[in-house]
């Protein structure tokens, strides 16, 4: 298969020899460290597809979404200011302040042309990310994005739930499941979900996944974008994908059958495969 | 030394083999396991036991807070202080504590405090805590803003107390044009301050810095632990170049006396191993949510929370580690000097 053109944009747990991303803080006074991951990126611009991650529940390392996704395209996927081996500067302290972080951060690179995919948290940031400034951005993939909220169509609580069964109401595929839940988690990755954990709740406590202000903006989304759910999303119910796609306009949505809250861990195949017609829609 | 005669006021009449079907008996357990009728009997009991305290002359009685639980059935503690205070003379009331970070205006609690102090005429003693954990799931404030929210709202309430107001507060999470207090305390410059914890590193430095000088309260820890904290609160005072005395030390444990050890331990078996097994106990989301330790107390924790006591206690355990101290009046007085004399208290 012919290699895209497009770059990852990873914010990650692994900081890789790209090194990592600074990005000046309120005055140019205060800096944030963002490593990147994984090793993909070529420095090729344009086309650069920037995945903005959920960092709660992600592994990257031999996660055969990020081995198919980076033989395909340039893949860029920072670890959010806080979270893996982020520093955690006190002066980013939501959803709205990683946005801007990232504006900074696509300036810094001088990336131009980026497709953005997010998921979960990370489809939350770059909806706000692009409700804000879409200029270097050419397309945005939103799966099962946290963000916005419908009343009476409540969220699962991931935050009381037990690791055992957050891992339940996360994945619907056994398979995957049995795996999750035979893992041994060594120290470090132990440290490392502490700190993740400390960092979803900063972002995402209260007001419970969804910024107030997110999804009034959302008209202002002018790119193509594409919404893609797991049909049993337990976390974020599928419903949210409608409305998501009503306030988009020209937005379409795809559901992805027998699927949780991540189809990257789920479906990596299927999802990669409608990512790519989609980008491919876009550039030509 | 001094004595408190502390209360919790659990709902007592908690069925608790339906209540195990729950993760907690706090913030998921349905409201619809409170009966009125015997809730308000429990107040009323309740109330008897704090106000007899006086009579048996103890220094302090004391309630404290907590919320959508069955653990504790005083969302706001100064009501039942207030009550207290009518049915009173001499004795102190101690709320110990209010959960400072849980609310969005900390000036009603100098507020309310002021009129207890007022009402009771210098009579209060008050505790600051963070609240457990689970009460960040019941009021949705975010745990990762706990610590810094506790201290802002803690230097908030002693500026409203100590100096002259109106004054302008401008914080992070608290902003005031107006502070402005009335009534003012009674006591000069306020009320005691005390600090009820389970011995986090922070908190004991915190509470030790010359400026505060708070008494130190270890809750329903070991006796080992209890040791530990108190020694690390002492060796804090002794960096900061002072002294600790004794005053500044305090252990929070249940004590249950009956007139021989045999009958006490029989009394006391099925409350006592009910406040540790169902009635405390919390998961781990529930007890530490992300935030409400700091990242290296988190860690920490994480690596031993087996060790956590989430499993059941026995009262005999509870007795062996004491925890508890429970027996004939003989028995219970030779524990407490022991306690006393281990943590160099007078």
């Amino acid at each position: 298969m012919p290699r895209h053109s497009g770059h990852l944009f990873v914010m990650n747990e692994t900081a890789s020899d790209k090194g990592s991303v600074v990005s000046n803080g309120p005055l140019g006074t205060q800096r944030s460290k963002s490593p990147v991951f994984p090793s993909t990126w070529r420095g090729r611009v344009p086309a650069v597809s920037c995945f903005i991650c959920t960092a709660l529940t992600v592994q990257r390392n031999g996660c055969r979404f990020f081995e198919t996704l980076s033989a395909k395209f340039d893949v860029l996927v920072p670890d959010h200011p806080a979270f893996g081996q982020s520093d955690t500067p006190n002066w980013i302290r939501s959803v709205p302040d990683l946005a801007m972080f990232y504006l900074d951060f696509l300036e810094k690179l001088d990336l131009q042309e980026v497709h953005v995919v997010g998921s979960s948290l990370g489809g939350w940031i770059a909806a706000e990310i692009a409700t804000r400034n879409a200029a270097r951005l050419s397309s945005l993939s939103l799966i099962s994005p946290a963000g916005i909220r419908i009343k009476g169509v409540p969220l699962g609580d991931l935050f009381i739930w037990a690791p055992e069964e957050r891992a339940r109401k996360l994945y619907f595929d056994q398979a995957v499941l049995d795996r999750v839940l035979s893992a041994k988690p060594s120290e470090e990755e132990i440290d490392l979900q502490t700190k993740n954990g400390i960092a979803a709740a900063k972002y995402c406590w209260q007001p419970r996944l969804y910024d107030p202000d997110l999804e009034k903006w959302l008209h202002r989304i002018n790119i193509p974008t594409q919404i893609i759910w797991g049909a049993n999303d337990q976390i974020i119910p599928p419903q949210y994908g409608n409305q998501w796609q009503r306030q988009i306009t020209g937005s379409r949505l795809t559901i992805i059958d027998k699927c949780g809250h991540l189809p990257h861990v789920e479906a990596p195949d299927e999802l990669v495969g409608h990512l790519e017609s989609f980008l491919e829609g876009v550039t030509t | 030394m001094k004595f408190i005669l502390f209360h919790l006021m659990p709902y007592r009449a908690l069925d608790f083999a339906a209540a195990r079907q729950y993760r907690s008996r706090w913030t998921v357990l349905p409201n619809s396991f409170y009966d009125p009728k015997k809730g308000a009997d429990d107040y009323a009991s309740y109330i008897e036991q704090l106000v007899s305290g006086e009579r048996y002359g103890f220094d302090v009685i004391a309630v404290n807070e907590h919320h959508q639980t069955a653990y504790g059935m005083m969302p706001a503690p100064n009501l039942i202080a207030s009550a207290l205070i009518q049915r009173t003379k001499h004795v102190k009331i101690g709320i110990f504590g209010r959960a400072l970070p849980l609310v969005n205006n900390p000036l009603t609690i100098a507020e309310e405090f002021s009129m207890l102090d007022n009402l009771s005429r210098g009579r209060l003693v008050v505790g600051f805590v963070r609240g457990i954990g689970a009460e960040y799931h019941s009021t949705g404030m975010n745990p990762a803003h706990s610590h810094e929210r506790f201290h802002e709202a803690h230097d908030l309430i002693i500026k409203a107390w100590r100096d002259e107001g109106p004054f302008a507060f401008e914080g992070e999470h608290f902003t005031f044009n107006y502070a402005n207090l009335w009534p003012r305390p009674y006591q000069t410059p306020h009320p005691e301050i005390w600090i009820p914890s389970q011995g986090s590193a922070e908190t004991i430095q915190w509470a030790a810095a010359p400026e505060r000088k708070y008494p130190f309260v270890v809750t329903f820890s070991t006796a080992e632990a209890v040791e530990k904290y108190l020694n690390a609160y002492r060796t804090e005072a002794t960096k900061f170049g002072y002294e600790a005395s004794s005053n500044q030390l305090g252990w929070a444990a249940p004590i249950y006396v009956a007139d021989t050890d045999e009958q006490a331990l029989e009394e006391a078996r099925v409350p006592l191993e009910h406040l540790f097994n169902d009635y405390l106990p919390n998961p781990w989301e529930m007890l530490i949510p992300p935030g409400y330790s700091s990242l290296a107390s988190a860690k920490a924790l994480a690596r031993v929370r087996k060790g956590l006591g989430m499993e059941r206690q026995t009262i005999e355990q509870l007795i062996a580690k004491g925890t508890a101290i429970i027996g004939s009046p003989k028995t219970v007085k030779e524990k407490i000097m022991r306690m006393r004399d281990r943590n160099g208290a007078r």
